[in-house]
């Protein structure tokens, strides 16, 4: 009888003994936040600072930088920076094209989305009066990230020829 | 004098046989994006640990089996097809596809592996040319795990860039799009023109002249934003100097032109540079050609 009493005595010992192991094993889950809205670290208005060219038909990507473009060879020196807004569920954009060389977003204005609004890689541009063409983020886009970065690829036919990269800072 | 020679002809062959290199790539500045041999002579490659395979195999590796073991540019993962070994122990199971060949015309112990770096690593050029290309050369089973390994020591190959003489001026990206930025790059220090070497942060203009074809009619035309003349009155024209003796010209081919008309495409456009006084220009004046038409 004495001996029974032990062994349920031990069984009670190990039972606690491994409830006790499960909790101390158990994380402490800690509340992060909720994730940064990449729909608000987008709409800003962006400031082209830096654009080079890679050249995707050379063996080491040579890449070129030309930033001084748009300030030395034009004498307005105006850059063609984008702004970014987003109200009632539509996106809308906007670039600075008066005076300036080149738009590389096809019009003045038109709608913007991402291809995923928690986790966007790419953003999805249908120019006013043209045809929608999407552009791959360089980074992730929180509202704490000063930099935008594009890849712009230019095709001749269906060859990849160079890409631009452009570089827009928050204002 | 003649036995002087004989002796220094003879010991020059004799230097090049004991001394010769232990690996090299086939051929010797490589495009990684094609074919290429990796070539060990084993009766001349090192091995730091007792018992390894090299410097000189055992007479029993004469007719034995080879393989490369690579890590660098990239080591494939486990279940790839080109990984290193497989099993348990793949130290003790190289991949067959690894497997080296004799060259017996170089040499009894030169084996080579030949690949195209770029497919057989999975990766760009420019990561070869960054990285370089690491492997060893071992024994199937390369032994270990308590035992002697069978293997050489690390080899490494860098490799350079090909180089392309491209000449004082030409074109980057290397193809141009009229309708998109264009850089025209010229570099001073391949200049030739005696009065214009060595410049830094010169006023330099570029003389641009295209021509234009006009798809419609066939016909083909030429256009200048400025004359050569008063080229230095068109700040358009300008170079901006990048460093390192290189200048640049960006601009849109079809604004600079005065190009609107769809049908008309640039063909080619003849470059010359010229200093601000317009009295010397640039030795080189090549004809850079669209290819994107």
């Amino acid at each position: 009888m004495k001996i029974i009493n032990q062994a349920k005595g031990m069984k009670a010992i190990i039972i606690a003994s491994l409830l006790i192991s499960i909790f101390a094993c158990k994380k402490e889950i800690k509340d992060i936040g909720t994730p940064s809205s990449k729909i608000d670290g987008i709409t800003a208005k962006w400031e082209l600072k830096r654009c080079s060219m890679v050249d995707e038909l050379s063996l080491i990507k040579e890449t070129t930088n030309m930033g001084d473009f748009f300030t030395v060879k034009n004498r307005s020196k105006t850059q063609p920076n984008i702004t970014f807004t987003y109200a009632n569920n539509i996106g809308n954009y906007t670039v600075d094209t008066a005076n300036v060389l080149m738009n590389f977003f096809q019009a003045p204005a038109g709608k913007w989305s991402f291809d995923n609004n928690d986790f966007p890689t790419t953003v999805i541009f249908t120019p006013t009066g043209g045809t929608a063409f999407s552009l791959p983020l360089g980074a992730t886009i929180r509202t704490v990230d000063s930099v935008l970065k594009f890849r712009k690829p230019v095709y001749c036919g269906t060859e990849l020829k160079f890409s631009y990269v452009l570089e827009f800072e928050r204002k | 004098m003649k036995s002087i020679i004989t002796f220094l002809i003879t010991f020059s062959l004799l230097s090049a046989k004991v001394f010769g290199q232990a690996s090299w790539i086939e051929p010797e500045n490589p495009d990684v994006t094609k074919p290429i041999r990796i070539y060990v002579d084993l009766s001349k490659t090192t091995s730091t640990k007792t018992g390894d395979l090299a410097p000189i195999p055992p007479k029993d590796s004469i007719g034995s089996s080879f393989y490369v073991w690579t890590w660098s540019p990239k080591e494939h993962p486990v279940g790839h097809p080109l990984r290193n070994g497989s099993g348990e122990k793949e130290w003790q199971n190289s991949n067959e596809s690894l497997k080296m060949t004799n060259d017996a015309t170089k040499g009894i112990y030169v084996f080579y592996y030949e690949m195209t770096p770029t497919v057989f690593y999975e990766v760009t050029a420019a990561d070869v040319y960054k990285n370089g290309i690491s492997l060893l050369v071992k024994t199937k089973n390369g032994g270990g795990y308590g035992a002697a390994d069978c293997k050489t020591d690390d080899i490494k190959f860098t490799i350079e860039p090909p180089k392309t003489d491209r000449g004082s001026m030409y074109a980057s990206p290397s193809e141009m799009v009229q309708n998109e930025v264009v850089n025209l790059i010229y570099d001073n220090n391949k200049e030739l023109n005696p009065v214009m070497k060595n410049l830094v942060n010169e006023e330099l203009y570029m003389w641009v002249n295209a021509s234009i074809k006009d798809t419609v009619t066939g016909i083909t035309r030429t256009f200048a934003p400025s004359s050569f003349l008063n080229i230095n009155q068109n700040q358009d024209l300008r170079l901006v100097y990048d460093g390192n003796g290189k200048y640049r010209l960006s601009m849109i081919p079809n604004k600079i032109f005065n190009i609107t008309s769809p049908n008309d495409l640039i063909t080619q456009v003849e470059l010359v540079v010229y200093m601000k006084s317009i009295t010397d220009r640039s030795d080189g004046q090549p004809k850079i050609k669209f290819s994107c038409q």
